[in-house]
């Protein structure tokens, strides 16, 4: 007997991808935990996770805002601040290194390097010069903004009970000895780049799994039981700073963060793998999940990957709760308005 | 204007301590002919623009509008010379409210204040923003309130002038708690003070001039002086958020002097 006898509908491509059904492939996604009503979940990552942030928000599970927005401010004003977006305001956190030197440096363990960024006499945060567009007064009112911010992230991390990461780019700018990445190029929102102060990595599988074990170990230090959800996101590159074309540049790129989401959750029973990347990027989606720039996520993208995701965890407060189904499509407040630092690369495209 | 000038006097509870006053005024006062609309809360969102009419939307708030006007329940826009907008969300409550959830690191205390919101939870936490955003969701504050929307549906109407009374500032007597020390001790009460008479102005509509307390009714800048606040009851509560008529009189000459001022004002660049 063949050994792929006993395997079931999904393993095979004829019964596993229906035809005339994109955006509804069953059983592509199987939960490895559940999460349940009093889970605090913790959402971080690149622009596409602002979408499963507010989804999830819609959908009634507690998602952690450590940092919630003043009043009274217009929505589109607290989203280009930072607020909401995620569990804490630290803008789009492209990278596993990125990720790992927050915690780190929440916890008190590393410092970045030129913390502070300057641009026509406003200064800007350097890890997370987009959460205040205008810049702020003063380089001391940059630095005590981050310690407060710090410190709730740190909350977050201990009290967290599913940390939902979207790993984005593999692409990074550092400081030229290494100690620090930033989320951006320096010289795009603020800051300038100078060639002796900065340089570009692109990280290898080894290094993205090596970063992401040492957040597991540091985070689970002071929080042994959390649990993490591994996403990639489908949205291309927006600019490469390698010598390849973008197109070979973003498959590099998504092809590693895949791999080492997949080794992950092969290798920890407490992280899984949400495959949304497969579900909108892939081929068998037709490229129907796109906007019309083949770049960024549609309405139907950020919806199918959701559906799926709350097919294995039903909405646990109907109260809380908007109707999500097939049918009834939920109005995504961050349609076409995701902030997405990475896209301000394009205005450098000749 | 000339003869009598008819003023029509808008608000919330705070319109109270106004009614009150006018009678201390009204004696000495010629020329004006004050009709006051009220009711508490936040009722008066529910008097609505049609044509040139204010009316009520239900019948409770159209009972009250009777009450406090002696009669009346709509306001016809057309035949008011001036306008006097009191409270209805417009004053200081705005920036204490802001302070509690959210604080620029101009501010020393870090810790909730848990009198500002009796029913918070103890732990509710502060969270830090920019000086910018805490003074951009001041103005937002005051702008997102009744008043302010009442006088742009005035404004869409008629151009006679418009004062806007803020709503007073907390009882002096609230100190007597001694829930206020922390936060007096650290000086944020006067930051408090001060960015609330900075950006205030901000947020009133253009053409419409802003009446605030003069200095000598304030004390440390943020508090009612006790002489103008209310007694307490005899049950013992004590209302910390109104002032007394001695206030409202006060106020009202503030208004009534300006009044008289822009006419003159007028007058004379009217015969130039």
């Amino acid at each position: 007997m063949s050994p792929y006898a006993e395997r079931p509908p999904r393993n095979f491509w004829k019964t596993g991808i229906p035809r005339n059904e994109i955006g509804n492939i069953r059983d592509l996604y199987h939960r490895k935990f559940e999460i349940s009503a009093s889970d605090r979940i913790a959402t971080a990552g690149s622009c596409f996770a602002q979408h499963i942030t507010a989804r999830l928000r819609a959908s009634g599970y507690d998602v952690m805002d450590m940092e919630p927005a003043p009043p009274w401010l217009p929505e589109g004003v607290l989203r280009d601040h930072g607020y909401g977006l995620f569990s804490a305001r630290y803008g789009n956190i492209y990278t596993a290194r990125q990720l790992l030197q927050l915690a780190r440096e929440s916890m008190g363990e590393a410092t970045p390097a030129r913390t502070v960024w300057d641009r026509k006499g406003r200064y800007y945060d350097s890890q997370r010069p987009a959460v205040d567009p205008r810049g702020l007064d003063s380089r001391e009112e940059v630095l005590a903004l981050r310690l407060e911010h710090l410190r709730q992230v740190r909350r977050m991390f201990a009290n967290m009970d599913v940390f939902v990461f979207t790993l984005g780019l593999t692409e990074a700018w550092m400081s030229s000895d290494g100690s620090t990445v930033y989320p951006t190029a320096p010289g795009t929102i603020a800051g300038k780049f100078q060639a002796s102060d900065y340089v570009f990595h692109n990280f290898t599988f080894d290094e993205i799994v090596s970063d992401l074990e040492a957040f597991r170990d540091l985070v689970g230090q002071n929080n042994p039981d959390f649990r993490m959800i591994l996403t990639v996101s489908p949205v291309p590159l927006t600019a490469t700073a390698t010598d390849d074309h973008v197109l070979s540049a973003s498959t590099y790129s998504k092809s590693v963060l895949r791999a080492v989401a997949g080794h992950m959750a092969s290798m920890h029973e407490s992280i899984e793998y949400f495959p949304s990347f497969e579900l909108i990027s892939s081929h068998v989606a037709q490229g129907k999940f796109f906007n019309e720039n083949l770049r960024t996520v549609n309405t139907e993208g950020v919806e199918a990957a959701m559906r799926m995701f709350l097919q294995q965890h039903p909405v646990l407060d109907k109260h809380r709760a908007r109707a999500f189904d097939q049918t009834e499509r939920v109005a995504d407040p961050l349609d076409e308005e995701t902030r997405c630092e990475d896209e301000l690369l394009e205005a450098f495209a000749k | 204007m000339t003869g009598t000038t008819r003023v029509c006097v808008l608000g919330n509870s705070h319109l109270a301590s106004m009614k009150s006053g006018w009678e201390q005024v009204s004696d000495h006062t010629d020329g004006y002919e004050l009709t006051f609309f009220g009711a508490p809360k936040a009722m008066m969102d529910d008097l609505v623009l049609e044509g040139r009419f204010l009316v009520p939307q239900t019948d409770k708030l159209k009972a009250k509008l009777r009450i406090f006007s002696e009669g009346s329940d709509k306001v016809d826009l057309k035949r008011v010379d001036a306008f006097i907008i009191v409270g209805l969300q417009f004053g200081p409550r705005r920036i204490a409210q802001l302070y509690r959830s959210h604080r620029s690191m101009a501010f020393e205390w870090r810790e909730p204040l848990r009198e500002l919101s009796p029913m918070a939870e103890k732990d509710e936490p502060v969270t830090a923003i920019s000086e910018r955003l805490f003074s951009e969701a001041l103005v937002a504050g005051l702008t997102d309130t009744m008043a302010v929307r009442l006088i742009e549906n005035i404004q869409s109407v008629t151009e006679r002038p418009v004062y806007l009374v803020s709503a007073p500032f907390f009882s002096e007597l609230a100190l007597e708690t001694g829930d206020w020390d922390t936060v007096i001790g650290a000086g944020d009460v006067s930051r408090l003070a001060q960015r609330y008479r900075k950006f205030v102005r901000h947020a009133v509509p253009g053409d419409v001039t802003l009446i605030l307390p003069p200095n000598r009714m304030i004390r440390h800048g943020f508090f009612t002086a006790k002489e103008f606040a209310v007694p307490a009851l005899d049950d013992g509560f004590q209302d910390l958020v109104h002032a007394n008529a001695d206030y409202g009189a006060a106020m009202l000459r503030t208004v009534l002097a300006n009044m008289r001022k822009a006419a003159l004002t007028q007058k004379d660049a009217q015969a130039a």
